[in-house]
């Protein structure tokens, strides 16, 4: 309402966001873990009587390392910048003015991470092997110090704990529940992705006897990390808010009544990935020699699959919010909907990114699609609205506005009744349906009347058998929609909302 | 009395332009010091860009004119694009955060109508680093195509620069926004009818050859005290050569500037007052940077050289400063930074200046420790 929205069609502004967070997220985290791994490489270089051999290899993990974390790392690091202002800039917007110095802070540590690595890299020949230790101890020490830092505020939107509007304590935003247990899990992650990289790099190294020591010494940081990690998901999962276990709970379950929803798939993918690295590694560990490039690579991607997965369960768990609690992912504040009245207020009176005249009621529902619905969803592509619409009536659409906050994963509707309208008639017309808001609001008015006749009439002891049938007014409302990619079973939420 | 919030919607309605609300978390400290810190990294990431950008520029100058005596100083500017694209993006983060804090409402508002443009950067970014890292890590096993290698990169970082001055251009002109999201909610727009638009991308390119020119230069008065003489004469004398054809450039599209600027913000700029003396600051700095590096292009040690860049970058610095009052200017009556609330994080702010001067001081430190190493090795090469 304060800011335009993106209207980015087919895609959609929040999987541009996870499209680059996620190539994000595959590589910082290794650069951290990498970093961690490169220190603990110098030091045990340094004690092997072949250490110039290993410096070698570890020479040719730096360049990869270097090029990787800075050219791919760096650059979508900045983009999932770009990409969340774009999505929800009021979010945004409460992040960086009551962060700002956290930022600023990280800034230095990137600053700190690059110039360090530079030296340490572009020192190779001349530094000594005491000043190389020194520097990979603290490109380690630095960029954990990112992941620290960023850490307090990817966790305060889950979970942003004693936080809000009302007492804007920064401590307590950023030591919120989830900073302790997700920065163990982080670190942990990123020490397995370290030790999987080393993997890679080291399975083409010629000399066997060299590959199989250096193969089990990257081992080392992979399994121990793989198996402390569910310990400290669990403790994640005790801080998260009871609307988002329940989310998710809700998935799993879902399973075992053989409904695969979207966020138990991505539980499951992150769990499996787990598992497999474990039982992988195992056997790398016991046969090294074996270790091709190609199983290097795959064990490595299985890795990312796990983590994409894990952040997936994280992101879906935030729903419907982008600050839990706080802040709705289309920028309604929570303590501003908690106020019936200011939600049926007409809805363009309030907000600025439109057109002073509309001439008709789709065009006005087109504006309100644009305004409030399309942060999250797209008209045909990801989470699409024409999917989701495609057994709707007017009647339904109108009723379906003024619940369809009640099961928690969607925000409440913002607007006036003859908004809700406009907005019903707008998704009709997306299947060629020409419904006008005028007449949608006759059935819902005439509706209401035949409810409340009935209910006088059930006062009065007479129950009529001319009553046309209630809710839904369009059976085909509730049957035959599949559960969408996004853990939503439409057909399931429709029956919810009507009961 | 009106609260500040409010005073900014009245505003917003009565100039018909949709200027979102102030965000309610307000400045941490007070404004002026977050636009002091802008500018002073805004002004180093310039430095930054100027090199990187003017590097490639000259490199590809020399590199399709195939003369062999300049492979040294092709390989000093082809090498150092990498290194130089990895502080312009590390420098270009705390002005874009600070952009944000002071002026977010308008900077969020210009680059969700230019949206399709603006994220394209990411990968432009990429292909720019990619590409130059490219060039150094290829240059010596294969040495066709690294012409085209560094020009690809040189286009994604010219686009980059261009889709940024679309967005801070249109982020000062609020009276346009809504017809344009009207017309174009799917973030193609860009602002080309805004008339200082070009000279204003050019203004901020052209000092890119004045500033690789005069870091040509330092690398001369370097390589002549490793005893390098014959490299370092060769250095000096193309960077002298290139130094007053660059700012030549840039003067011609500063007196663009002016002539297409709305009247009322160039008379302001001329009115005497602190932009005035900004401007005439930075003007009167460039020359001395200017005639310092003339000097030193044909001196010995490495002093002249040095203070040529700091005054180049204090001129930046002055610059960076008008232009902020510039967009102040431009805002008017829209918005002006009192609208603000102040909510002190001044904690915070002393955990960040703590980070800083430690995080600074121990790059330092290790600098001193890896350079005597690496210009050993450098002399070494003679």
């Amino acid at each position: 309402m304060n800011y335009p929205v993106w209207d980015l069609a087919f895609l959609g502004s929040g999987l541009v966001v996870a499209i680059i967070a996620t190539i994000h997220i595959f590589i910082s985290h290794f650069a951290i873990g990498g970093g961690i791994f490169l220190w603990v490489a110098e030091w045990w270089s340094g004690r092997e009587p072949d250490g110039a051999k290993i410096r070698e290899w570890l020479h040719k993990y730096a360049t990869f390392f270097l090029i990787y974390t800075t050219v791919f790392g760096a650059m979508t690091g900045v983009g999932i910048w770009f990409a969340i202002q774009l999505a929800s800039a009021e979010g945004t917007s409460l992040l960086i003015h009551q962060f700002v110095f956290v930022w600023a802070s990280e800034w230095v540590l990137f600053l700190g991470e690059l110039t360090v690595l530079y030296l340490y890299y572009y020192g190779w020949k001349t530094n000594s092997p005491r000043l190389q230790l020194w520097l990979a101890g603290l490109y380690a020490l630095i960029s954990w110090g990112s992941l620290f830092a960023i850490n307090g505020i990817l966790t305060f939107m889950l979970t942003p704990g004693d936080w809000n509007t009302q007492n804007l304590d920064i401590a307590a935003g950023f030591f919120n529940p989830g900073f302790w247990p997700s920065l163990f899990i982080r670190t942990l992650v990123m020490i397995l992705l370290g030790g999987l990289g080393g993997m890679v790099i080291a399975s083409r190294i010629e000399n066997e006897e060299l590959k199989e020591k250096t193969i089990r010494f990257c081992v080392k940081f992979v399994i121990p990390a793989a198996i402390l990690t569910p310990f400290f998901a669990v403790w994640y999962w005790t801080v998260l808010p009871a609307s988002a276990s329940k989310l998710i709970e809700g998935g799993v379950v879902g399973v075992g009544g053989g409904r695969m929803e979207a966020i138990t798939a991505y539980f499951l993918t992150a769990v499996v990935a787990g598992a497999m690295i474990v039982l992988a590694s195992t056997v790398v560990y016991l046969k090294p020699k074996a270790l091709t490039m190609m199983t290097a690579i795959a064990i490595f991607l299985i890795g990312m699959t796990g983590i994409t997965g894990a952040e997936f369960v994280r992101e879906m768990a935030r729903k419907p919010f982008v600050i839990h609690g706080v802040l709705y992912s289309n920028s309604l504040w929570k303590n501003k909907a908690a106020d019936p009245d200011y939600l049926a207020q007409p809805y363009l009176e309030k907000a600025k990114w439109h057109p002073s005249e509309m001439p008709s009621s789709l065009e006005r529902g087109e504006w309100l699609f644009r305004l409030q619905c399309i942060s999250c969803h797209t008209r045909d592509g990801y989470r699409a609205m024409k999917k989701r619409t495609a057994s709707w009536s007017g009647n339904f659409g109108v009723k379906w506005f003024e619940r369809m906050h009640e099961q928690g994963v969607m925000p409440p509707f913002e607007g006036s009744l003859e908004d809700r309208a406009a907005l019903t008639e707008y998704l009709l017309s997306l299947h060629g349906k020409k419904e006008n808001a005028a007449d949608i609001l006759k059935a819902v008015e005439a509706e209401l009347n035949a409810e409340k006749t009935k209910m006088i009439l059930q006062e009065a002891g007479r129950v009529p058998d001319a009553i046309p049938p209630e809710i839904p007014d369009n059976p085909e409302a509730v049957k035959d929609v599949p559960a969408d990619e996004n853990g939503m079973d439409v057909q399931k939420d429709n029956k919810e909302v009507l009961q | 009395m009106i609260n500040a919030s409010l005073f900014a919607n009245l505003l917003t309605v009565a100039a018909g332009a949709p200027i979102p609300n102030t965000d309610p978390l307000g400045y941490g400290i007070p404004p002026l010091i977050f636009q002091l810190l802008s500018y002073l990294t805004f002004s180093m990431h310039l430095m930054a860009m100027n090199f990187t950008v003017g590097g490639a520029i000259l490199f590809l100058w020399l590199h399709f004119r195939k003369n062999d005596a300049s492979l040294p100083i092709r390989r000093y500017l082809g090498g150092g694009l990498p290194l130089g694209m990895s502080y312009v993006v590390t420098l270009g983060i705390p002005p874009l955060l600070f952009v944000q804090v002071l002026y977010g409402q308008m900077f969020y508002s210009s680059s969700i109508l230019i949206a399709a443009h603006w994220i394209l950067i990411i990968p432009l970014l990429i292909t720019a680093y990619g590409h130059f890292y490219l060039h150094k890590l290829t240059r010596d096993k294969r040495k066709k195509r690294q012409g085209a290698i560094v020009l690809i990169g040189l286009i994604a970082m010219l686009l980059i620069g261009f889709f940024y001055s679309n967005n801070i251009t249109l982020s000062q002109t609020p009276e346009k926004w809504l017809s344009m999201y009207a017309s174009k909610p799917h973030g193609m727009a860009l602002n080309l009818s805004e008339p200082t638009l070009f000279p204003r991308f050019l203004l901020f390119i052209t000092p890119a050859i004045a500033v690789s020119g005069l870091g040509i230069i330092l690398a001369g008065a370097f390589l002549t005290r490793w005893g390098r003489e014959v490299e370092g004469a060769a250095f000096k004398a193309f960077g002298k050569s290139v130094v007053p054809l660059g700012l030549l450039l840039q003067a011609l599209c500063a007196l663009w500037v002016v002539a297409v600027l709305p009247e009322r913000i160039s008379a302001y700029v001329l009115s005497g007052n602190t932009a005035t003396l900004l401007l005439v600051a930075g003007v009167v700095l460039v020359a001395l940077a200017m005639i310092l590096a003339l000097v030193a292009a044909k001196s010995k040690g490495i002093l002249l050289p040095m203070l040529s860049s700091v005054l180049a970058y204090a001129a930046i610095f002055c610059h960076a400063a008008m232009r902020d009052m510039v967009r102040l200017q431009y805002l008017v009556p829209h918005f002006d930074l009192s609208q603000v609330p102040l909510k002190a994080q001044w904690g915070m702010f002393g955990i960040f200046v703590v980070t800083l001067v430690a995080g600074l001081a121990l790059l330092i430190v290790l600098m001193l420790k890896v350079f005597p190493g690496m210009a050993a090795a450098a002399a070494a090469k003679k």
